[in-house]
């Protein structure tokens, strides 16, 4: 059945974005028999970001859609393409770490969480010159 | 109808091959986002407006849609009827709202017939000669239309002679909102004068019976001052 295709497909997938997130967050090498974040933290983080995106940039889902409910994704969808167009892949993995290190642990930063955070919103809003 | 319009969403875990949207040849044709099929109406207006507005809602689109059309169809009297009518005798008023199911009359335009008559508004042509009961009477008028609602298919010329102007109109009505994400008054100002310009040629087109190369009119040498060549 054919259906909506971005102009651009991107070569990323949803499940590249959660390791590399996993990567900035140093969680890959599990320090006590498991990682620190779960994978569905992680995807939570990445909807909640898919969220913010979609009221920030309503253009990255043009061929998505704009009237259509905005997608979800959980540790079975490691292997779908990313969405959007490549250059919300980087936001969006700031979003993922930085939302991760909001939560209160022994490890976590809120610094580096809320610099993420901010340069999630910057890299989606600020016209560049 | 927004509904209708709806574009498929990709499934999960579908790995996307990368073809092009605009296929030729024998293949099956994409199933295109309603802003770019060949027919894409309401649809590409809500498109275009949702995709430049951040923080727009898919509510709030569809009613300033609305209102914009409304409010075009009222300012250009871009939909007119002639209508040649009969009153019989016996008979004091003909109410031309609503026009059909679809479409309503909003005001006269033009009247010809007996004297000492009424308009009555939105479409109610009264006869004030009550007594004696007057013979049958004829007469002509011309009639104003808009759409019933955001559901009444509008004509294809409206969607490609005026697609701005609509889109004027809508993102003047957001732009104007206070206190939301995208509330601006610049833009606000800057989409307003478009969509009055673009209403007044739809206006001014109408006006013409649709036949004008659509170059605009300009001052002859003689009324500007100059002579020719000069």
């Amino acid at each position: 059945m054919p259906r909506v295709q971005p102009l651009v497909v991107s070569s990323r997938s949803v499940g590249t974005l959660i390791t590399e997130a996993r990567q900035l967050l140093n969680d890959t090498t599990p320090i006590s028999g498991a990682p620190r974040f779960s994978d569905d933290q992680l995807y939570k983080a990445l909807n909640e970001g898919i969220l913010q995106l979609r009221s920030k940039r309503p253009d990255g889902f043009l061929f998505y859609g704009l009237r259509t409910p905005v997608p979800e994704y959980s540790a079975s969808d490691s292997a779908t393409v990313f969405p959007f167009d490549d250059q919300f892949y980087s936001p969006l993995l700031f979003y993922v770490v930085g939302r991760s290190e909001l939560v209160e642990d022994t490890f976590s930063e809120s610094g580096r969480a809320i610099t993420l955070m901010n340069k999630f919103v910057s890299m989606l809003n600020t016209s560049q010159a | 109808m927004a509904g209708s319009r709806t574009p498929s969403v990709p499934r999960r875990n579908e790995r996307i091959v990368n073809i092009p949207p605009f296929q030729a040849g024998s293949e099956a044709p994409c199933d295109l986002p309603s802003f770019l099929t060949e027919n894409p109406d309401l649809g590409r207006l809500y498109d275009n407006v949702m995709a430049q507005v951040p923080g727009l809602t898919t509510d709030m689109c569809v009613l300033v849609a609305w209102n914009t059309i409304e409010d075009f169809y009222q300012r250009t009297t871009y939909r007119r009827e002639h209508v040649y009518w009969r009153m019989d005798a016996g008979v004091y008023s003909l109410n031309f709202d609503p026009w059909d199911p679809e479409w309503r009359v909003f005001r006269f335009l033009w009247y010809r017939g007996p004297d000492n008559v009424k308009f009555e508004p939105p479409g109610v042509l009264r006869d004030l000669n009550a007594m004696p009961p007057p013979a049958t009477r004829n007469g002509e008028v011309l009639l104003a239309l808009k759409p019933k609602s955001i559901a009444t298919r509008l004509p294809y010329d409206v969607w490609t002679l005026w697609f701005e102007t609509l889109q004027a109109g809508m993102m003047y009505r957001l732009f104007l909102q206070p206190k939301k994400p995208y509330s601006d008054i610049q833009l606000a100002r800057l989409h307003g004068a478009m969509y009055v310009s673009g209403c007044a040629g739809a206006r001014a087109l109408r006006q013409a019976n649709s036949i004008t190369d659509g170059a605009s009119w300009r001052f002859p040498l003689f009324a500007a001052g100059r002579v020719k060549n000069s």
